[in-house]
C-alpha cells in the first residue's frame, strides 16, 4: 500500500513540473508576442552582409514592408536593391499561424508574378545563413515549447526557451531562445539540426525602442558553426506608423513594389 | 534618377551550313538594356522607363531599339492605372505562353514567346476582396519581324512587310481592349481573360511565288491560366478559345512541375508539359503537339548559378528540339550565359522545318551597372 502510494505520489508531484515547464514555455513566447503588438505597419531597410570562412565579404541591399495581420501572421514585402541583376526582384509572403506560408517572387526580367512553393523551408535566403524559415514570420503557434530555467547571456537575465519546430520539412529538430527577462526581447537563439548538433547561433544586438514600445535590433548576426560563414544582418530607418494596409500586399504591388 | 541595366557582348556560333542565300555561320552582337524610375515619396506616382537595343554585326534586321516601358502609374487604395508604353506578361505554364497576349513578340531577340516589344496602352486594375480585375486598352498594334537576309532562325520566304494588312479597318490604330480577373483561394491561382482586337500572331499569305505578306485577323480570345501547389508539386495550365472569321481556334497547355530540395541549398526542378494548338503550322512557335521535358538546378549560391536542360518532341511529326541553359554571376555586376539549342527530326508540316539548319550555340557576357 505504502509503495504503492508512495509511486502515486512520485508521478503527482512530477507530472506538474512537466506541464509547468510547457505551460512556461509557451506563456514567455506569448508574451514576448503581446509586447510586440500593435506595431501595425512598418518599413525599414537592411543590408546583409555574407562572409565567408576567409573573410571575404559580400553585400545585399534590400528594403521591406510588414503588415501586422489580427489572428494570423504577418504580411511582408521585401525588394532586392542588389546585385544589379536582381535589383527590382520583390517577394510577397503571407504568412499563417498554421500550415504554410503563401509566397509569391516577381521577377523582373519576364515582368511575371510567379506563386512559389514554401515547403522549402531550410533552404537559403539570398545565398546567406538564414534560412527561409528563420526569416519568416515567427508565429507562437509554429513551435511547442519547454521552459529550461534562467539563464545568463552577454551580462543579461534571460528566461531560456526550447521550441520544437511543428513544420514537418523545418531543418531543425529544436531552437533554444533566450528570452530578456524584463522586456522579453530575444537576445540570442541556437538552432539544432535534425541529428541534434548545434548548427548555427543568431545573436541580435543593438536594440532601439520606437514608437514607445517595439524593440527592434540594429543588427542580427547568424554563425553557422559547421561552415564556419557568418551573416550580418544591419536594419536601417524603420518606420512606424506608415499607414499600410492589405491594399499594399496584393500581387499587384508585389508588381509594382520599388 | 537612378539609372541601372546591363552591356551585353554576345556571340552565336551555327554550326550546320545555312539553307538560304545570306546567311552566316556566326554573329558578333552588343545589346544594351537602360532603366530608370522615379517615385513620389509616398510611392502613389510612379514613372518607370526600360529600353532596349542590339547591333548585330551582319543581320541588319536583328538589330533593333525598342522602348518597353514608359509609362506612368498611379495607386491609390484599391486602384492602380497604368498609363504609357509598358511590357505586360499574362501567364503560368512554362514551355508555353497562350494567354499571353497584351505585347507583341519580339522574334529578333528569341523564339520562345518571353522577349516582346513594348505596348501603348492605359491599364486599370481593382484589387477587391474577390479578387482582382483588369481593364486593358492598347492602341498601335505592333507587327511581328523576322531576322533579315543574313540573319539565321528565318523563314526562306520573303516578306513584304510595308504591304502587311489589317482585317479591321485601320486596324493598327483601332485599340483592342482586354479584360483579366485574378483570384487566388489557398494555393490554386488562377485567371480568366478576354482579348478583342487585332491578333499578335499573323498569317501569312502567299503574294506571288516567293513573297508573302502578314496578315493580322481580328479576333476575340478568351483565356484561362491556373496553378495549383501542393507541397512538393505544383499544376499548371493555360487554355485559350479564339474566335475569328477564320474560325474557332482552341490551344491549351498543361503541365506538372515537381521540386526536390538538398540540404546544402540547391533546388531541382522537374518539369513535364504538354501543348495541344490547333494553329498547326501557323503558330511560329511550333508548339502545336507538342511534350516538352525539362529539369532546372538552382544553386542557390551567391553567384545564383542555375542550369536548364530542356526538350521538346512534336508528338505527331518527330520534330525535336533539345535545349540548354547555364548562368552565372562573377562579382556583383559580371555575368556569364552560355545556351546551346538543337533541332532535330523536323517534319516539313512543322514551322520548324523553315529553320531545320539553325541549331546554334550562344554566349552572352553581361555586365551591370
Amino acid at each position: 500500500m505504502k509503495k504503492i502510494a508512495a509511486k502515486f505520489i512520485i508521478v503527482f508531484a512530477v507530472s506538474p513540473f512537466v506541464g509547468m515547464a510547457q505551460d512556461n514555455g509557451i506563456t514567455i513566447a506569448k508574451e514576448a508576442d503581446k509586447r510586440d503588438n500593435g506595431w501595425a505597419s512598418v518599413s525599414m531597410s537592411f543590408t546583409m552582409t555574407l562572409k565567408n570562412r576567409s573573410g571575404q565579404e559580400t553585400v545585399r541591399k534590400l528594403h521591406s514592408y510588414m503588415l501586422e495581420i489580427e489572428n494570423d501572421g504577418d504580411k511582408s514585402l521585401v525588394v532586392f536593391d542588389n546585385p544589379s541583376d536582381v535589383k527590382g526582384t520583390a517577394s510577397l509572403v503571407y504568412s499563417h499561424k498554421k500550415g504554410d506560408d503563401d509566397q509569391w517572387l516577381y521577377l523582373p526580367a519576364l515582368k511575371q508574378v510567379k506563386r512559389i512553393s514554401s515547403s522549402n523551408k531550410s533552404g537559403p535566403f539570398m545565398g546567406s545563413e538564414f534560412a527561409y524559415e528563420d526569416v519568416s514570420s515567427q508565429e507562437v503557434e509554429k513551435f511547442n515549447y519547454k521552459y529550461i530555467g534562467l539563464s545568463k547571456f552577454n551580462e543579461e537575465e534571460c528566461f531560456l526557451v526550447e521550441r520544437y519546430p511543428l513544420a514537418k520539412n523545418s531543418g531543425y529538430k529544436r531552437q533554444q531562445v533566450w528570452f530578456n527577462k524584463t522586456n522579453y526581447r530575444i537576445a540570442k537563439i541556437d538552432f539544432y539540426d535534425r541529428k541534434d548538433l548545434l548548427i548555427k547561433t543568431l545573436t541580435y544586438s543593438g536594440y532601439k525602442l520606437y514608437g514607445e514600445k517595439f524593440w527592434r535590433p540594429d543588427q542580427m548576426t547568424m554563425q553557422n558553426h559547421q561552415t564556419g560563414k557568418e551573416t550580418i544582418t544591419q536594419f536601417s530607418s524603420y518606420q512606424f506608423g506608415i499607414g499600410l494596409s492589405n491594399d499594399n500586399f496584393t500581387q499587384n504591388s508585389l508588381q509594382n513594389a520599388k | 534618377m537612378e539609372w541601372f541595366g546591363y552591356i551585353e557582348a554576345n556571340f552565336r556560333y551555327y554550326p550546320q551550313c545555312p539553307l538560304y542565300g545570306g546567311q552566316k555561320h556566326s554573329y558578333f552582337s552588343a545589346a544594351f538594356k537602360p532603366q530608370f524610375f522615379l517615385k513620389s515619396s509616398n510611392s502613389k506616382h510612379q514613372l518607370n522607363f526600360l529600353a532596349f537595343a542590339r547591333i548585330d554585326q551582319y543581320d541588319t534586321k536583328r538589330t533593333h531599339a525598342d522602348i518597353k516601358d514608359l509609362y506612368w502609374h498611379f495607386n491609390s487604395k484599391k486602384w492602380e492605372i497604368n498609363a504609357g508604353i509598358k511590357t505586360v506578361t499574362w501567364g503560368k505554364a512554362e514551355s508555353n505562353h497562350l494567354v499571353d497576349i497584351i505585347n507583341q513578340y519580339d522574334l529578333l531577340e528569341g523564339r520562345n514567346l518571353e522577349n516582346k516589344l513594348g505596348q501603348p496602352l492605359i491599364q486599370a486594375a481593382y484589387s477587391s476582396q474577390w479578387g482582382t480585375f483588369e481593364l486593358y486598352l492598347a492602341t498601335i498594334s505592333r507587327q511581328v519581324r523576322f531576322p533579315g537576309e543574313k540573319g539565321r532562325l528565318r523563314p526562306g520566304f520573303n516578306i513584304d512587310y510595308s504591304s502587311t494588312e489589317f482585317e479591321l479597318k485601320n486596324g493598327k490604330y483601332v485599340p483592342d481592349i482586354a479584360v483579366r480577373f485574378i483570384k487566388s483561394i489557398n494555393s490554386f491561382d488562377f485567371a480568366i481573360s478576354h482579348f478583342y482586337g487585332t491578333s499578335r500572331l499573323p498569317l501569312f499569305i502567299k503574294v506571288d511565288s516567293d513573297s508573302f505578306i502578314p496578315y493580322y485577323e481580328e479576333i476575340n480570345q478568351t483565356g484561362f491560366e491556373m496553378q495549383w501547389l501542393k507541397g512538393p508539386f505544383a499544376l499548371k495550365g493555360e487554355a485559350i478559345h479564339q474566335f475569328s472569321k477564320r474560325g474557332n481556334i482552341q490551344a491549351a497547355t498543361i503541365g506538372i512541375e515537381y521540386n526536390t530540395f538538398y540540404k546544402a541549398g540547391p533546388e531541382l526542378k522537374w518539369l513535364l508539359e504538354y501543348t495541344y494548338d490547333k494553329r498547326n503550322k501557323e503558330q511560329i512557335s511550333g508548339m502545336n503537339n507538342d511534350l516538352f521535358f525539362g529539369i532546372h538546378l538552382n544553386l542557390n549560391d551567391k553567384q545564383s548559378t542555375n542550369l536548364m536542360l530542356a526538350s521538346t518532341v512534336d508528338l505527331k511529326y518527330g520534330t525535336t528540339i533539345l535545349h540548354s541553359q547555364a548562368e552565372r554571376r562573377f562579382g556583383d555586376l559580371w555575368k556569364l550565359h552560355f545556351v546551346y539549342t538543337q533541332i532535330l527530326n523536323s517534319d516539313n508540316e512543322d514551322f520548324y522545318h523553315l529553320i531545320r539548319k539553325d541549331s546554334f550555340m550562344e554566349i552572352g557576357l553581361f555586365h551591370f551597372f
